[in-house]
């Protein structure tokens, strides 16, 4: 499992020094134990597939998909805060997350980068990677699900971490905040961007895992 | 928690606050909550950069290396009693500008085209660098590949190295090949995150590349101002809006547009000021105005000059004011002296007459030809005040505006000449008159004849002229009545110009509320002494003859005394922002310090060549003529007007000549000749050409653009499909015919190509923090720091502060900030540049500049040396030329050292200079020397943007109180009195850039500008030439009304006049022409700013755009809507010949029928469908073309000459028609 993250997490970064190590990762994959066959059978369709291409096209690829589309964003909490005020807390509580396990992020990428993620959790044992991995679930099902409609060959690393993650492929994904797509309706959208109002009568949850997640909901005890 | 654990055991509880306070035993830990959810590591203070006006001071808050949120600043310098504080300062676009930080639209990487990187990797293979880029673009297949796919996406990214190599490989090429002059830079704003500016800037600067103008071409220039002050955008900081007594918002939506400063205009209501709006539409100012005035779009000078009207009757005729009568005399051109000549039978006002008129020059030896001249009420005699321009040049210590001759004796002006015995005769004189409505004056206008009185005047050799005073004439031509007769109106009741009875049937405003509101204006500054004031925006500023609706309005405020009063004059608030330590600026910004001049560029002329805009003009000069000019020698079109004001030398060339500059100093010297002699001798005998005069000629081309700091294509490009088409060869939607195609007439001083070229431009680089409309064109685009990333400078006309922009946290991913951007290219450039550039003499041609002497180049008439009619002198009847010499393989350590000129030659700034050698060691101190023994060593290092910074504070006198004593020591030995009185109770000052982190600082009085910073009185423009007696720096010295240039006068703006809007001729060939089956309907196309983006920063994140249509929006009435068959939210196409948008309409009652208003700089990036008849997609500038002003070309004349973002040719955009329907397929052209 860490080494199909890790796989994974190579294969969704820019298409540069990994383009050089393809052979690599797929004698990699055919020494591995672990390894799901169906898995490997997605992993390796995507590899081979890109053997031969030259690889500008394939990065042209990438930069479209990945890096000209907000919908499509590699950055998770695009898919979650989008630029709300709650993403910089967000990715703080990741780094610290990261930090807990010994790990430093080095400079220039952000934390919630999937790659980042991914890379995170190939460090550590299945019993924490996996419930980690269902966390972003929806997300990695909404990325999928639209890798699907463009027909891009990126939606088989998705599917392989959903079934990583024991979640189903195709599950209806966690309504996300930039999905308004599928909401039509003036009603729907409302009710998707309404602000919940203040309410200091109610009682607050103190352990609430995610301070950033629920700054509205902590205000005072009774 | 825990009810046993919580409590307590050994404590009891306290009341408190007479038992309104109760302190329990129970557990607090729930705090934390709070406190972690707002902890963080530190606060940064920064500000948002180009784009903002603001330059608010705000709290970046930091954790673990991540910008969680910002709030706003709340330590600002208290202004001071009765004066309401600046906090806080911000607004809802300001807090959410952290969101761009880590948006998906951020450009993380350097991204080039696949095309061209292919195309550049397989070149590279074969070549070295330079080779390699000479084999892509002299490849016609090679170069089209790339080129065409601008605009289409096909981005990779690529390495700092492999980008800058190829950067640097193109400007040497180019450089070599067709010259520096051909590689230029567009950045606009400097005041907003000025050391960014001012990287790129100093790069082309040092390679000979040349910068842009970009006031003029945004149309935020006021022509006026130059025109009347000889400044450029001095105005009241807005704290003094408190300080009036009568505000006029005009055109300007402060509320929307001004947000932070908003509140000193409604606070200002709470002390009884009232407050007048005039839009046609109902804006969000309209809801604090106790009236709201609503003219016809396009008719404000119509409305402005009825109010003058009423003014002048009542306070000048019917009645007299002496604060306004010692005003008029003292501080504006009104008693100067026009010549009446007579021509064709009757008297037209000419020249202002000279001292050089008259027997002796008046006694007048030093420039008596730029001295001019009026009577003295004491002596009765004809004398030369002391102020004129002829005093400030070439003489010292009598440029000032005391009452006095040269000599001393005391003079008192006359400027009324109607009592009898004062005038000699009561004369017919002849005014154009340009209104077309109710009386059909023809395209051309109709001549007034109104009785003027005169005096008859005997100049030297005996002839007899007469003459009248500026206001005789002004009151004539505002119609006003003093019984003498003529095409006068006799009452406000009457329909003759100007009266509001006229200017209601022109403007819709009803004649009542502009009497009322004329009257009270102008009473406010009689009890106050000038504090009546106008706000005055874009609204009014953006079309064609926006000269004359400006003037109007300067001429209220100048005649009831209010410019350079506190709490009085003119506000105009659009897109300048006072770079404040501008003296201390220019130098680093244009490699002062290694070299002089550096190049520059009015950006309006320059893309209405490059882009080819002119092949299709359809707007003639002849029939903007006055019915008073001489028809034979104002011909041909809007470009041949340009073409001779760049051989003139009133306006700059970019590219300059037909040659290479470097190859034009090699020949000369092969020869043995001066360049200088060189270069005259051969543009004479016709074998070197000026390039503007064959634009289209591959040597002249335009070949690699950097874009930094700004949306060019995205917001500003006036006529964006012309730029696609000419300038970048991409997929495009223009629609109307060239005039090749429509057989036109074409111009005379340009050599004609049947064809016109595609995709001019080699190389578009941008820099940009997010994905603009600019950057989807460009062939490589690299990715910036934001403003929370990098350390920089800002400064506003808005308060008087210095703010810093900080780095609260390292640039993302592989961005870099402006500075280090540039760095990087100047690096890569030096070290390619061995072998194929070294040390080079290039030849600059400089045109002829205001604030030098040079502007006293041509006094009276315009002769052209290419007609024979002078011969070529440069500086004189042609631009400057000088040579500067290049030293390209050390581009880079002359980049990171401040050079030596400003030791050796001091500082300068409008045309004041300084020693200036203290500072820089001062500098060398503080930011370290440079080691080794290169060619820089022991010069003071130029690293990093905190260096940069601190040259700037300690160069400017505004953040330097020593330089600033020695600024105004400078300027008294001009005028021969004391100033340094303003500066020498702060003299032991400085400002540091420690210092502004700290908190924002308030700068130091200088002459730099025409206000004051003190404690006592608000900032206002022209303070300092009204208490100070400082000239303004016009030909009269004074505030002038009147403009006698021979162009002025041939084109009818000598004084001020109605002009109705221009046709632009953009929809005739293509009304009807591509039906969709819905109704078509021409509406008039305005394009105010919006509320929901940092101005042309698109509001492209999801909250604004969810706080807006979330896309491209237009605005229409209820009844066009209905006509048009159109609901609110309905796709409607927009369009005319020069393009096509696509948007959702707003259909609200805001909008007064004739109208489609669309928000500035609305981009093609989000939720923008194609077209029905260009099948592109558009944005506002779609719909737009470039129309240049002959009158804004005209220059070599005082204050008429030209400067960077000073004077020129302006971009306006609001007298467009458009079609506006229904669209009947939407297609989102994603297949």
């Amino acid at each position: 499992m860490q080494l199909i993250l890790k796989v994974v997490a190579l294969l969704l970064t820019y298409p540069e020094a990994v383009a050089s190590a393809l052979d690599e990762i797929l004698s990699a994959m055919d020494g591995c134990g672990d390894v799901k066959p169906a898995q490997k059978a997605k992993l390796s369709r995507f590899i081979t597939s890109r053997l031969g291409q030259d690889i500008i096209d394939w990065q042209e690829e990438y930069v479209c998909l990945f890096d000209r589309n907000r919908k499509l964003s590699l950055h998770m909490f695009e898919h979650v805060h989008g630029e709300s005020r709650k993403r910089g807390p967000a990715m703080v509580e990741l780094l610290k997350m990261y930090q807990a396990q010994g790990l430093k992020l080095n400079k220039g990428e952000l934390p919630d980068y999937l790659p980042v993620f991914l890379e995170f959790l190939s460090c550590l044992p299945e019993e924490q990677s996996v419930p980690l991995l269902k966390q972003v679930a929806p997300i990695l099902a909404t990325l999928q699900e639209r890798l699907e409609k463009k027909e891009s060959a990126y939606a088989a690393l998705f599917i392989v971490l959903l079934s990583l993650s024991g979640e189903e492929v195709g599950a209806a994904a966690e309504p996300c905040a930039d999905n308004a797509e599928q909401e039509q309706s003036l009603q729907a959208m409302d009710r998707l961007w309404i602000e919940e109002p203040v309410d200091f009568s109610k009682p607050c949850p103190v352990d609430c895992p995610v301070a950033a997640s629920c700054s509205r909901k902590t205000a005072g005890p009774s | 928690m825990s009810k046993i654990l919580d409590k307590l055991m050994f404590f009891g509880k306290e009341r408190f606050a007479g038992d309104h306070g109760l302190t329990t035993g129970q557990s607090r830990q729930w705090e934390d909550k709070y406190r972690n959810r707002w902890r963080h590591d530190k606060i940064v203070r920064s500000t948002h950069g180009v784009n903002c006006t603001g330059s608010c001071s705000w709290k970046i808050y930091v954790k673990d290396g991540l910008v969680c949120w910002e709030t706003q600043q709340t330590d600002y310098p208290e202004t001071r009693q009765d004066l309401p504080n600046h906090e806080p300062r911000g607004c809802p676009r300001g807090a959410s500008y952290s969101w761009y930080l880590y948006s998906a639209a951020r450009v993380k990487y350097p991204l080039v085209r696949s095309a061209l990187l292919k195309a550049w990797r397989k070149a590279r293979g074969q070549h070295k660098p330079v080779e390699a880029w000479a084999s892509i673009v002299e490849d016609p297949l090679l170069s089209w590949q790339y080129k065409s796919q601008r605009g289409k996406g096909g981005f990779v990214r690529l390495s700092w190295e492999e980008a800058n190599e190829i950067i640097a490989a193109a400007n040497i090429y180019t450089i070599k090949k067709y010259g520096p002059d051909r590689i230029i830079g567009f950045s606009p704003i400097p005041a907003m995150s000025m050391v960014s500016y001012a990287a790129g800037s100093r790069y082309l600067s040092l390679i000979g590349g040349v910068a842009m103008s970009f006031y003029d071409f945004y149309c935020d220039l006021p022509a006026s101002s130059p025109q009347t002050w000889g400044e450029q955008t001095d105005v009241p900081e807005s704290a003094d809006w408190y300080n009036s007594g009568f505000i006029i918002a005009w055109g300007a939506n402060v509320p929307q547009t001004r947000t932070p400063d908003a509140h000193f205009m409604t606070e200002a209501r709470y002390k009884g000021t009232p407050v007048v709006t005039i839009t046609p539409d109902f804006s969000e100012a309209s809801k604090f105005a106790d009236l709201w005035l609503a003219p016809r779009q396009g008719t404000d000078a119509a409305l402005a000059l009825a109010f003058g009207h009423v003014i002048l009757k009542e306070f000048y005729v019917d009645r007299q004011v002496d604060y306004f009568n010692e005003y008029a005399r003292e501080k504006t051109d009104l008693p100067m002296l026009v010549r009446l000549e007579e021509k064709d039978g009757r008297y037209v006002p000419t020249s202002f007459l000279r001292a050089k008129d008259f027997t002796d020059n008046l006694g007048e030896r030093n420039n008596p030809e730029w001295k001019t001249v009026a009577l003295d009420e004491i002596s009765g005699k004809i004398i030369a005040p002391r102020g004129s321009i002829g005093f400030r040049w070439g003489e010292k210590g009598l440029w000032n505006t005391e009452q006095k001759t040269a000599d001393g004796t005391p003079v008192k002006l006359r400027f009324r000449l109607a009592e009898t015995g004062v005038h000699d005769s009561v004369v017919k004189v002849s005014f154009p008159y340009f209104g077309t409505l109710s009386e059909a004056a023809g395209p051309t206008g109709k001549v007034r004849e109104c009785r003027i009185p005169a005096v008859e005047l005997t100049l030297s050799g005996g002839k007899k002229v007469l003459a009248t005073t500026v206001f005789e004439l002004l009151l004539a031509n505002y119609g006003v009545d003093q019984g003498f007769g003529g095409d006068i109106a006799a009452s406000f009741e009457e329909n003759a110009p100007y009266t509001p009875d006229w200017a209601a049937r022109v403007s819709g405003v009803k004649a009542s509320s502009i009497i009322k509101t004329a009257r009270a204006f102008a009473r406010n500054a009689e009890q106050t002494r000038g504090r009546s004031m106008v706000i005055l925006g874009a609204g009014l500023n953006h079309w064609y003859h926006m000269d004359m609706s400006y003037r109007g309005i300067i001429n209220m405020l100048v005649l009831t005394g209010c410019v350079g009063q506190s709490g009085g004059g003119w506000a105009h608030y659009v897109g300048q922002e006072k770079l404040r330590p501008q003296a201390g600026w220019l130098p680093v910004a244009f490699a002062l310090d290694w070299q002089r001049p550096p190049r520059q560029m009015n950006s309006t002329s320059f893309f209405y060549a490059h882009t080819d805009q002119y092949r299709y003009e359809t707007l003639q000069p002849s029939d903007m003529l006055s019915p008073l000019a001489d028809r034979d020698e104002f011909h041909g079109s809007l470009i041949d007007f340009n073409v001779r004001a760049e051989r003139m030398g009133w306006l700059p060339s970019a590219p300059q000549l037909a040659a290479n500059p470097l190859d034009v100093v090699r020949k000369a010297e092969a020869q043995g000749l001066e360049p200088q002699s060189y270069v005259v001798e051969s543009l004479k005998n016709g074998s070197l050409r000026f390039a503007c005069e064959n634009p289209d000629s591959p040597e002249n081309f335009p070949r690699n653009l950097f874009v930094w700091r700004s949306n060019l294509l995205g917001a500003s490009a006036k006529g964006h499909e012309y730029f696609l088409k000419h300038l970048l060869g991409a997929r495009h939607g223009l629609q109307g015919k060239d005039l090749q195609d429509k057989n036109g007439v074409k111009p005379e001083e340009v050599v004609w190509h049947e064809k016109a070229p595609e995709g001019k431009l080699d190389l578009l680089v941008t820099l940009d923090f997010r994905m603009s409309s600019t950057c989807m064109y460009s062939d490589l685009v690299l990715p910036t720091a934001t403003w929370y990333e990098k350390n920089d400078l800002n400064t506003s006309d808005m308060h008087p502060f210095i703010h810093p922009l900080q780095k609260a946290v390292d640039p993302g991913w592989q961005t870099r900030s402006d500075w280090e951007i540039f760095r990087g290219i100047c690096r890569k450039f030096s070290e390619l540049a061995k072998g194929y550039l070294g040390k080079e003499k290039d030849i600059v041609l400089v045109p002829i500049l205001h604030d030098t002497p040079f502007e006293l180049a041509q006094p009276m008439d315009v002769r052209e040396w290419k007609k024979g009619q002078c011969e070529p002198v440069p500086g004189k009847t042609m631009p400057n030329l000088v040579v500067v010499e290049r030293d390209y393989p050390n581009t880079f350590a002359r980049y990171s050292a401040l050079g030596p000129m400003l030791s050796k030659l001091g500082n300068a700034v409008k045309g004041l200079s300084w020693q200036t050698g203290e500072e820089v060691k001062l500098i060398g101190g503080e930011n370290g020397l440079v080691a080794g023994n290169g060619l820089t060593a022991g010069l003071p290092r130029l690293d990093t943007d905190v260096h940069v910074a601190q040259v700037i504070l300690a160069l400017a006198p505004e953040t330097n109180g020593q330089v600033a004593v020695k600024a105004w020591q400078a300027l008294s030995a001009s005028t021969g009195r004391k100033h340094a009185h303003l500066a020498e109770g702060r003299e032991h000052e400085r400002i540091t850039f420690k210092d502004i982190v700290a908190q924002p600082r308030k700068i130091i009085s200088t002459p730099t500008w025409s206000g004051i910073e003190s404690e006592n009185v608000s900032y206002n423009a022209g303070w300092t030439n009204v208490h100070e007696l400082i000239p303004w720096r016009t030909l009269t010295g004074r505030q002038q009304l009147y403009q006698d240039h021979s162009w002025m006068r041939a084109f009818g703006e000598s004084l001020v006049v109605y002009k109705p809007p221009v046709d632009t001729g953009s929809i005739r060939q293509i009304l009807g022409a591509k039906p969709n089956g819905n109704p078509e309907k021409a509406l008039n196309f305005i394009t105010p700013h919006q509320k929901w983006g940092i101005h042309s920063t698109y509001s492209d994140n999801l909250i604004m755009l969810t706080l807006s249509r979330g896309g491209p929006c237009v605005w229409l009435s209820e009844s066009d809507a209905r006509q048009l068959g159109i609901a609110d939210n309905d796709w409607v196409e927009v369009f005319n010949v020069h393009g096509a948008l696509a948007a959702r309409a707003i259909v609200s009652q805001r909008i007064p029928d004739g109208v489609a208003m669309m928000y500035h700089a609305q981009e093609k990036t989000v939720n923008t469908p194609g077209t029905e008849t260009s099948r592109t997609r558009g944005i506002h500038n779609s719909v737009t073309r470039i129309c240049p002003k002959p009158t804004h070309m005209i220059g070599g004349y005082g204050h008429l000459s030209w400067g960077f973002n000073y004077y020129g040719t302006v971009g306006s955009n609001r007298d467009e028609t458009v079609i506006v329907r229904k669209m009947s397929k939407i297609d989102w052209m994603d297949q």
